[in-house]
């Protein structure tokens, strides 16, 4: 079964749009925190980011143009009166900003949190997107 | 990006004594309560969590998924039948009660 969210794409626009994508994060991958992905098509992008045990209420999101900012906490609650055998579940504290390859519909965007991954759902701005121009012949 | 070769990872864990019992909490983002497979054999258990998939188009990666497998070895004194598991925002709860001979008891005194 397809479970694809974005549909699939074969236009060699959208391959330079990453290009320039890519130019434009500057940042070394997987080096930042929360590790981030992101699918792009013509009509927005779908953000997901991995973020295990956090709660709704300390994560903050924002949107402006083409930059998207996360901020959020977490604590590792330990049970009341245990002893810790082990511990490799981190605190974290972050804030992150993504810069999007368009700009973003503010009004549109849609975000919830499932299985411990936050999706965040763009729309690009309709007099942002690409269109096609027709070639007459005369 | 090839689905079919999925990378193992060894997910974070933490572990707890309580005076009635064990916990062991693991991050697993994208797992959900279905997909987390517990297999306890003899002294080893073994946890076996697959994500949800994600959109199969190309993208900008910095996780990727895979399966995230964890063993423990669990000493003896665990009541292996009450074992319970969670699965909540990706966080894996295994409580691991003690068996009666492993819990504290209180020893009244007796004054003679």
């Amino acid at each position: 079964m397809d479970t694809m969210l974005w549909p699939r794409h074969s236009l060699g626009l959208f391959d330079r749009l990453w290009e320039a994508f890519d130019r434009d994060w500057g940042l070394p991958r997987g080096e930042e925190f929360p590790p981030i992905n992101v699918y792009t098509n013509d009509e927005g992008a779908l953000v997901t980011v991995e973020l295990p045990g956090i709660e709704e209420k300390d994560l903050e999101l924002s949107l402006e143009n083409d930059t998207l900012t996360l901020r959020g906490k977490r604590s590792v609650t330990v049970p009341e009166g245990a002893t810790v055998l082990r511990r490799e579940r981190r605190d974290y504290s972050f804030t992150r900003s993504i810069r999007l390859p368009f700009q973003a519909e503010t009004k549109k965007g849609a975000a919830r949190y499932q299985n411990g991954i936050l999706s965040i759902e763009l729309h690009r701005r309709e007099a942002d997107k690409p269109r096609r121009i027709a070639i007459t012949n005369k | 990006m090839s689905t079919t070769e999925r990378p193992s990872f060894t997910p974070a864990a933490d572990i707890y004594e309580m005076s009635d019992a064990y916990e062991i909490v693991i991050d697993m983002p994208g797992v959900d309560d279905k997909k987390v497979d517990i297999e306890l054999d003899r002294n080893l258990l073994k946890v076996t969590g697959h994500p949800v998939e994600e959109p199969t188009a190309e993208g900008y990666r910095e996780y990727r998924l895979g399966v995230y497998q964890r063993s423990f070895t669990l000493g003896t004194g665990i009541d292996r039948d009450k074992v319970s598991a969670k699965m909540e925002d990706g966080v894996l709860r295994l409580r691991l009660p003690k068996g009666q001979e492993l819990q504290p008891r209180k020893i009244a005194i007796t004054r003679g």
